[in-house]
């Protein structure tokens, strides 16, 4: 294991940072894309079920399948890989930005209306804050799953921890498998912590501890 | 200052909910839309900031139809306080109060001035306003619902059952407080309830809807004396008896001058032969002056007959006590509140003069119901003859 660290520890400081960065990028698209897809979703209902449903197929699909799929269309590298994983990324932060806005209290939503908070008004102030802990959750499930799957990326030549699981699985090298796994596993679970930090600061102060759970 | 001009709310095509309604409210008038569930009252107050519209007819403030405003800033010049309460969990007490204000894009210290100012017509302190409303209690939520629709001094204010979920004391507590607080501020207010004793205390006027629309309008005290029919009579139903009729009477008027009384200083056994040989279950403790002490009863009896004790040692003192003079409506009230038993009517000195049981009180309630029986056949005979 010393070994390996002092013939690659340089390189895998390198994966690693590629690793995070494809997640995390594929993450980000997925926040851009989902928050105000689930939130105008909460104001067609009759649309909210399809969309959510043609989302769900799409995380169905076999990831490597996926990543295959955009070979002829993007080419190999990072750009495909991102694209592919933030398919994946949307259906979590989607499903629980809907499910978060529309439990937000009618009683308040009536009130604010009736106060003459127009519709925009009434999502950037009441809705979405209310939603956070909920919307925060699904960020936080996301964010694990795709720094798993994340390593499939190395298959497509986007580099990252991945490169090290295919290698050893080509070279029976359980050594690579394992420099691969650990760190994958140990991003996630930094991430995942430095999340519930950043859950804390954007969750507005003044909802209870049993609306943080929702 | 508010029309309400043959106004018609058709739900699902064929519904009534409101039916050719055609109202004046005047400046500054408090007016309360009363009746059963369903009569239409809610709706009525919805169409006026236009949360609901309007199927036929026309609404218009000040001269002004409100269809022709802009709907954002129509209901920005109009308070609206609902019975849920509705406070932001997120937002802080000033947050909360300056909400319109902000809406308004008023500066940030005016926004801060205006809640402190507010928070002292309510006599809260100004630390409050960085508390969130989970902190407070569920009066002094509502009082801070009725704040935020007071904060851009809009000339109109719609409630809705503001008071409706809460216990009955605070809620007594915030009535007479708002009442207070709309006669300083001339407000025109707009107060949905299904409770006529809340409508009687608080309104100018009262309109009592079915099934869409008015049944009766007038002052509270027009009504009460002149209701227009059975369903206005049964509506307004025994709070009439309990509010009118005792209006003038006082307490003396009702309670027993002669209550079985023991002295401080006797021991519990010649106690006991006292209250024995009056039969009754609870004597009054006095001292040699008369002085009121509090009570013993059978329970006092049961638990402590075996120590033969002093009874000043084991009395227990009224929760309530009345002084003479005290109008029989207040009393009434805390009575059935509280659900206290008796209730010792004192002087000045505090010496017992009498005791008002829940027989004394059964006594006024039947009388006014046979009194008005009488009255009714009075009427009657009259017609006869003509």
């Amino acid at each position: 294991m010393i070994e390996f660290l002092s013939n690659n520890g340089s390189e895998l400081l390198v994966k690693t940072w590629e690793h995070f960065y494809i997640s995390l990028l594929a993450i980000l698209l997925g926040v851009i894309v989902a928050i105000p897809l689930g939130v105008a979703l909460t104001r067609a209902r009759k649309l909210a079920g399809f969309v959510i449903g043609i989302v769900g197929v799409v995380q169905t699909f076999p990831s490597l399948a996926i990543l295959a799929f955009f070979i002829p269309i993007l080419g190999v590298g990072q750009v495909p890989a991102v694209i592919a994983l933030f398919f994946y990324s949307v259906l979590p932060i989607l499903r629980n930005t809907y499910t978060g806005v529309n439990g937000v209290n009618k009683d308040l939503l009536e009130a604010g209306k009736g106060m003459g908070m127009s519709n925009w008004e009434r999502i950037k102030d009441v809705e979405v804050p209310l939603a956070t802990p909920v919307i925060m959750a699904g960020i936080r499930v996301s964010t694990v799953y795709l720094i798993g799957w994340a390593t499939l990326a190395s298959f497509i030549g986007a580099g990252g921890l991945g490169d090290y699981i295919f290698l050893g699985l080509n070279l029976y090298r359980p050594d690579y498998i394992i420099a691969g796994a650990i760190p994958v596993t140990i991003i996630a679970l930094i991430t995942d912590l430095l999340l519930g930090k950043l859950e804390n600061k954007v969750v507005p102060k003044g909802l209870s501890n049993t609306q943080k759970a929702a | 200052m508010l029309e309400f001009n043959q106004v018609t709310k058709v739900y699902d095509g064929t519904e009534k909910a409101v039916n050719n309604l055609t109202l004046d409210i005047e400046k500054g008038e408090f007016i309360v839309f009363i009746g059963p569930s369903g009569c239409g009252k809610t709706t009525t107050m919805k169409m006026v900031n236009r949360l609901i519209e309007t199927t036929e007819g026309s609404i218009s403030i000040e001269g002004e139809n409100i269809k022709n405003k802009d709907l954002v800033e129509l209901r920005r010049t109009i308070g609206y306080v609902i019975q849920q309460i509705g406070l932001f969990p997120h937002m802080t007490i000033q947050e909360n109060i300056s909400l319109v204000p902000k809406l308004l894009k008023w500066p940030q210290d005016k926004r801060r001035d205006r809640a402190k100012e507010l928070l002292k017509l309510v006599e809260m302190e100004e630390s409050y306003l960085d508390k969130f409303p989970e902190e407070l209690s569920g009066g002094q939520q509502q009082r801070i619902g009725v704040l935020r629709a007071l904060a851009a001094d809009p000339p109109l204010i719609l409630m809705d059952e503001p008071f409706g979920a809460l216990d009955p004391i605070t809620r007594e507590t915030l009535q007479m407080e708002f009442k207070q607080l709309q006669k300083s501020l001339h407000k025109t207010i707009v107060f949905v309830t299904h409770d006529m004793d809340e409508a009687l205390k608080l309104a100018d006027r009262v309109v009592i809807m079915k099934e869409g629309c008015v049944v009766q309008e007038g002052t509270p005290s027009h009504i009460v004396r002149n209701p227009a029919n059975d369903f206005v009579r049964e509506f307004i139903g025994k709070d009439r008896l309990v509010q009118n009729d005792p209006s003038n009477q006082t307490v003396e008027e009702i309670m027993n001058p002669n209550p079985v009384t023991v002295q401080e200083d006797m021991n519990l056994r010649e106690a006991i032969k006292i209250v024995k040989a009056n039969r009754v279950d609870t004597a009054v403790v006095v001292n040699e002056e008369k002085e009121l002490k509090g009570f013993i009863d059978v329970d006092t009896i049961n638990r402590y007959h075996r120590d033969n004790l002093e009874v000043g040692k084991v009395l227990k003192e009224f929760p309530i006590e009345v002084k003479k003079g005290t109008p029989l409506a207040a009393v009434i009230r805390k009575i059935l509140v509280s659900e206290v038993k008796y209730m010792p009517v004192i002087d000045e000195n505090k010496s017992l003069i009498g005791i008002i049981t829940g027989a004394s009180l059964a006594d006024v309630v039947y009388e006014s119901i046979w009194g008005e029986e009488e009255h009714q056949n009075g009427e009657n005979e009259t017609i006869g003859v003509k």
